[in-house]
């Protein structure tokens, strides 16, 4: 890759100015009409979705709010297009596909491709990809681990035409139509996604009308040229060299496991490459990512070194190289199942995280709950009517070079919302028996991981086939600098009964009405020496019954005095001066 | 006789009249002659300046003061403003009709933490929704956000084992005792005031209402917030958070009230005192004292009510207001002579252009507000050159110490309003009617030093780049409230106000292609005047979950519970004319959406036909706002039930042109000079434009470059713009057609 010059100044760095903001605005504007037209809970309450535009040659020139870790996914999906459609794209074409082995991601992730003419000339493409709630296949929601090869996990659609020249493709709506469960849900979220890229395609004309063809061609350019000069001055800071780390998954589900996920970063002169050389061999079971998927997940842990405004597209991907042997969880062969890709994407972040700490120390936080949990039902309604709802569930950050790890937000990398409980309640036959934290949990360290979440579930009527995904029970969260290690997740079937028993991370199980499943999410790491933290916020911590008394004596060497509200200054001196930190720091 | 009892005309058909409650032997129609002479006072306090205008019933009398503002000791500005206005007026105490405030003490409250040592009472297994939230962040790479930190502390949030489901059946009633043992926790922990909100209480309010009645008899000190009657709707957080906020704030809010009604009524001012609402309505001070999660967006709606008024008073039926000041610039429309209503608001999140996708910045209120979508950039802004080599404008602000360059107060970041003052737009000797001096070398030497030099920019260059970058910025949030919700800007006119908004207004019209620009007399103190004309507003919603039944009977015996509860709410106490007026909507959806598209209801819903017509129009809207239809027959559902109710004031508008409104009191005269050389960018190049006061603009057109001249504010028309003076001394400035139109 060669250097490029940094430029003293833009042709007209005003216009620029103006029309990178405007660029960035339709691409927002495609992701509020989705929020807003679709169906599915996981798309209009989670947000599991991304919009983005591309120019002619595919590559992506703006992306709208959405899940950061897909940041990577449409300009990959536009090229397997570009390859296959070369001389066959027209005006009032729309594009859909789902095939992880020709652009898509996993088979509920439905990729709507709107090439974009300007008259007869084809300028550009406006995509949208979305997290559907069903695609067929053997389980409820297409989201099951357990699945051996991508036969069992749904409807494939390689890169079609939906609609060829205006006309809609009503052999490939009818067999979708046909091949998931809830086809009102998922022909609704289409719709919704075919509303964004027409958004999209509205704007980008209108920007073309506004500064010409040749005007915003060059207005791309120095986009993509900016950012890719912002990105490089980024990545100078850091110090040329090599930083390695490994993380883990506990197991595949089949009992094969740990699978390890080692990552080299190579640091010199503004560019970087990302090596997973010696990551775990590609599983029998749908942990399996996609090449795309890995390099999203890159790019969103490197993101958040960098400022925040820099724009998301091509320019940001220049200075960075994603390299995977083939065959391995994050770069796995053709027809690999890869449903349940999102928790080996997610660990991808964080293992990349933990090389980052090697090479800008004090700017990542140690690890959070992770995302690792992906909690299914499906049954049927009292008239008979088939349900399927998926949730997927967060927990907080690890403690930070700073700060406390925030006790209840999604991971960075997947910015989703919960469900409302009330919602579920009013329309499923479940109701949630709890949600809140759990004290004593997380990481210790000066500044402690966030805290596990519990999430409890009760079946009401009928029976329902429960499908969980989750982690972190033997391989917990990383601690940084001398913080502890996170706390574990659990799964409990029927809690507080006889009943009782823990489930393993992944599952499917028939539920019987009355039935109660407890999911406890992990807690995060900690961050620095636990005996470094200011007395003042453990107190808080206990005052806030986050933490009990007993816990931050083992944990913290603080020591309160009986009335419980302050701290026994002398008694404190004592444990912290003796005591060497009461578990040994995994850093 | 300047009297408007057509206001809302277009509206008739919507209209369902009902007769006051307590209807006295008055005709609401028509005011007594006698009554002519009394007048009505606004009062509307910022940071810097409490403005306080006075307007006589018959319109004939019209006066504006702007006082420092004096911070906790508020009253005294509002009271020297006060005398101030009566005597100029010649209007006897006796003789004020009513005081109407817009206050920022809520937001105020909530945003400088201020708040009331506040408790939360939940469902059993529910402590911690409040604190979880919504889990999305506000930004997206952002590892070091802090989480706004919760309004009521984990050890002040507690539960009470109870439990009804989602289809409000009730599973478990909490006991007495169990409430009373909690009542002596509160006492113990001297809580303030209390928050309610039961998991499911929208759906059943049983069980919450039971345990509301007990904490208000066992802690007759503690005022006590019931979820289901803040917001009896679906989505626990959301209605949790709202109760809160009320709770936070209630104490303060409430102490503020009495404070400023018990100083007016020493003035022995002894009418009804009314507060401006979020939406643009206003209520009582009493029921603001109970319900002032309403107030949080108080200032910024009379702003935009203010427009709503103009546009009608010039027959315009759809305008963008615009309002920039000195660190942010805010836009929301009037179409068809209404404001648009935000469901959902993130107190404290900062800017909130992106709305729905940038969560979690906040404190979420779900309280009907003005739709403003804000930026910021103002005349503060700093301008600043980023890694990139690219220039950029704030978000930071210079705020008012050292403030812009040109100031002289020690500041050397370029700011917009030192681009103005670099470009020859502003004054170049002194601002604010004379108030605060100008050294444009500081200006000059700020923006040669941070952005010329750096991009290789001859000075006058740069500053017109930061003029329109400025303008780019602030036109995302008029993007935000027309093309992102489906309106074309090209069919609005722009209302411009505040200190900076008319000297940037007529640039950025034109690149949306807006044709024409309206920059209202006393531009600066534009939002006091929106207090005086606004109506009283109260608001009703009834949860009615996913029902795909459309029963009409059931529809129209709920809409006429509501409607009989609203008007006795609705005070009366006022000897002024006006007309109660109720507005039905219905939320819809279609089954599975997330999102409801609120319905207006036209008449009475009798039959079938009238279901119908309540689906046609809602897939019409859906085409409208979203640019598809579902199919037809697809199911659709109605989530609420909401009722509107306007106590419709028959007022006098100041916008007449014999009110005096162009007056500018006894403000000092503007020396300027008569002709400034001004840059209009490459194209022109620097011009010798004539400095005008707007008394001076005639009737007929003058064509630019021109620059307007207000105690408060300056308009800039740059060339090829034109600019007239109407009857009631608008500035309206033409825009030239940009030659190119968009294809949407």
């Amino acid at each position: 890759m060669t250097t490029v010059q940094p430029r003293s100044a833009f042709d007209d760095p005003i216009t620029f100015e103006v029309a990178k903001n405007a660029l960035r605005s339709v691409a927002d504007e495609m992701a509020i009409t989705v929020l807003r037209t679709a169906h599915s809970q996981n798309i209009r309450e989670s947000m599991d979705f991304s919009t983005g535009l591309c120019d002619a040659a595919g590559r992506l020139i703006a992306q709208g709010v959405g899940i950061p870790v897909q940041l990577g996914a449409i300009p990959d999906a536009v090229h397997f297009l570009l390859a296959k459609y070369a001389r066959d794209i027209y005006p009032g074409d729309v594009f859909i596909l789902n095939d992880p082995d020709e652009g898509g991601m996993h088979l509920p992730d439905l990729f709507v491709v709107r090439p974009i003419f300007q008259g007869h000339l084809h300028v550009g493409f406006a995509a949208c990809v979305a997290h559907h709630a069903d695609i067929g296949g053997r389980t409820p929601g297409g989201n099951a681990v357990d699945s051996t090869d991508i036969f069992q996990e749904g409807l494939q659609i390689p890169i079609l035409k939906l609609y060829e020249q205006g006309r809609e493709n009503r052999t490939l709506v009818e067999i979708l139509g046909r091949n998931v469960r809830i086809p009102e849900t998922v022909l609704g979220d289409l719709q919704a996604q075919l509303a964004a890229t027409r958004i999209g395609e509205v704007g980008v004309l209108r920007l073309l009308d506004r500064y010409g063809t040749d005007g915003f061609a060059n207005l791309v350019e120095e986009l993509l040229d900016y950012t890719e000069r912002r990105v490089r001055t980024e990545l100078a800071r850091i110090t040329p060299g090599i930083y390695s780390f490994e993380d883990h998954i506990d197991t595949d589900g089949f009992g094969s496991g740990p699978i390890r996920i080692k990552v080299s970063l190579s640091v010199s002169a503004g560019q970087l490459t990302a090596d997973f050389n010696g990551t775990s061999t590609q599983v029998k079971s749908a942990l399996n990512a996609t090449m795309s998927f890995t390099k999203s997940a890159v790019y969103t842990a490197l993101r958040c070194i960098m400022q925040d405004d820099i724009p998301g597209n091509a320019g940001l991907f220049r200075p960075i190289t994603v390299k995977a042997p083939i065959g391995t969880i994050v770069n796995p062969t053709r027809g690999a199942p890869r449903a349940a890709r999102g928790l080996t994407g997610f660990r991808v972040v964080e293992t990349v995280f933990g090389a980052l700490h090697h090479a800008l120390p004090g700017r990542v936080p140690a690890a959070g709950e992770g995302a690792a949990t992906m909690i299914s039902f499906a049954g049927h309604y009292a008239n008979g009517r088939p349900f399927v709802y998926v949730e997927f569930s967060a927990g907080g950050w690890g403690g930070r070079p700073d700060r406390d790890g925030v006790d209840g937000t999604s991971c960075i990398e997947g910015n989703i919302s919960n469900v409302p409980i009330e919602e579920v309640e009013l329309t499923l036959p479940l109701r949630v028996e709890q949600y809140g934290f759990v004290p004593d949990t997380g990481g210790s360290g000066k500044w402690r991981g966030c805290l596990s979440i519990v999430r409890e579930f009760r079946l009401l009527s009928g029976e329902a086939l429960l499908h969980m995904r989750s982690d972190r029970r033997r391989f917990l969260p990383y601690g940084l600098s001398g913080g502890h290690k996170g706390t574990p997740s659990w799964n409990i079937l029927n809690p507080d009964t006889i009943e009782e028993e823990v489930l393993p991370t992944h599952v499917s199980r028939l539920l019987h009405a009355g039935d109660v499943i407890r999911h406890v999410s992990a807690g995060g790491g900690g961050f620095g020496d636990p005996f470094e933290r200011d007395p003042k916020n453990i107190l808080e911590d206990v005052l806030e019954q986050k933490l009990s008394a007993e816990y931050v004596r083992r944990n913290y060497g603080v020591e309160l005095n009986p009335d419980g509200t302050s701290i026994d200054s002398r008694r404190t001196a004592e444990l912290r001066g003796s005591a060497q930190a009461p578990v040994s720091p995994n850093d | 006789m300047e009297f408007h009892g057509k206001r809302h005309a277009f509206k008739l058909k919507e209209r369902l009249e009902v007769p006051l409650p307590d209807n006295n032997a008055r005709n609401s129609n028509q005011p007594e002659q006698a009554d002519l002479h009394k007048a009505v006072i606004g009062v509307d306090i910022g940071g810097t300046f409490t403005d306080v205008v006075l307007l006589r019933r018959d319109g004939k009398e019209f006066v504006k003061k702007k006082i420092p503002s004096t911070g906790p000791r508020f009253a005294d500005a509002v009271l020297r403003g006060v005398d101030s206005v009566l005597a100029e007026a010649q209007v006897g105490a006796a003789d004020v009709s009513m005081v109407i405030h817009g206050t920022t003490v809520a937001t105020n409250a909530i945003l400088e933490d201020r708040g009331a040592r506040t408790a939360l009472v939940t469902t059993k297994g529910f402590r911690d929704v409040l604190e979880i939230g919504r889990l999305r962040h506000p930004s997206m790479f952002d590892y070091f956000w802090r989480k706004p930190k919760p309004l009521v502390p984990r050890h002040l949030r507690f539960e009470i084992d109870e439990r009804s489901d989602g289809m409000g059946n009730i599973d478990r009633h909490p006991t007495e005792e169990s409430v009373e043992a909690l009542a002596t926790i509160l006492k113990d922990r001297h809580v303030e005031s209390l928050a309610v909100c039961f998991i499911n209480s929208y759906r059943n309010h049983m069980n919450e209402e039971f345990v509301v009645r007990l904490l208000r008899r066992f802690c007759p000190d503690i005022h006590v917030s019931a979820s289901h009657e803040i917001l009896p709707e679906m989505r626990e957080y959301e209605r949790t958070s709202t109760t809160v906020v009320n709770a936070f704030i209630q104490p303060v809010v409430r102490s503020y009230l009495a404070d400023l009604v018990s100083h007016i009524h020493e003035r022995s001012i002894d009418c009804p005192i009314l507060i401006m609402q979020s939406n643009g309505g206003l209520i009582s001070s009493d029921a603001a004292r109970l319900k002032p999660v309403h107030l949080v967006e108080s200032g910024p709606a009379a702003g935009v009510t203010a427009a709503r008024h103009l546009a009608e008073r010039i027959g315009k039926a759809n305008v963008i207001a615009f309002d920039m000041g000195g660190t942010t610039a805010k836009a929301s429309v009037v179409e068809n002579g209404q404001t648009f209503e935000a469901d959902e608001y993130e107190v404290g999140a900062g800017m909130h252009h992106q709305g729905v996708l940038a969560k979690g910045g906040g404190y979420t209120i779900r309280i009907p507000s003005i739709d403003i979508a804000e930026v910021g950039a103002g005349g503060g802004s700093i301008a600043w050159i980023d890694e990139g080599g690219a220039p950029r404008i704030g978000p930071h602000s210079a705020g008012a110490d050292p403030g812009p360059a040109c100031y002289g107060r020690g500041g050397t970041d370029p700011t917009v309003s030192d681009a103005c003052v670099v470009l020859g737009y502003f004054s170049q000797t002194a601002l604010a009617g004379g108030a605060q001096p100008v050294t444009p070398r500081y200006a000059l030497e700020a923006i040669n030093n941070c952005i010329a030099v750096p991009l290789g920019l001859d000075v006058a260059s740069a500053a017109y780049g930061i003029y329109s970058i400025v303008i780019a910025n602030m036109s995302k949030a008029v993007r935000a409230i027309t093309s992102e919700r489906g309106r074309d800007p090209r069919d609005f006119t722009l209302v411009a106000f505040g200190g900076a908004g008319p000297a940037h207004a007529a640039v950025m019209a034109r690149e949306f292609g807006i044709e024409t620009v309206i920059v209202p007399p006393a531009s600066g103190l534009f939002s006091s005047l929106g207090l005086l004309v606004a109506d009283l507003q109260e608001h009703a919603v009834l949860s009615y979950p996913l029902r795909t039944d459309f029963d009409p009977e059931l529809i129209t015996r709920s809409f006429c519970a509501m409607e009989e509860r609203i008007a006795r709410n609705m005070i009366s106490n006022t000897d002024e004319p006006d007309v109660v007026r109720m507005e039905r909507y219905i939320d819809v959806r279609y089954v599975g959406q997330g999102y409801a598209l609120r319905i207006p209801v036209l008449g009475e819903v009798a039959d079938s036909t009238a279901i119908l017509d309540i689906r046609n129009r809602f897939e019409l809207e859906h085409g409208r706002v979203y640019g598809h239809r579902g199919d037809t027959g697809q199911a659709i559902e109605i989530v609420n039930l909401r009722l509107r109710a306007f106590r419709q004031r028959m007022v006098a508008s100041p916008f007449a042109a014999d009110s005096g409104l162009l007056g500018d009191g006894h403000a000092k005269p503007i020396h300027s000079d008569p002709v400034r050389r001004a840059y209009f960018g490459a194209a022109h190049g620097h011009l010798d434009t004539p400095v005008l006061k707007r008394t001076a603009l005639a009737k007929a057109a003058v064509t630019g470059p021109v620059i307007v001249e207000d105690m408060d504010a300056t308009t800039v028309v740059p060339p090829g713009y034109s600019a007239m003076l109407d009857d009631v001394g608008n500035i309206v400035i033409a825009i030239p057609s940009s030659g190119q139109r968009g294809n949407n």
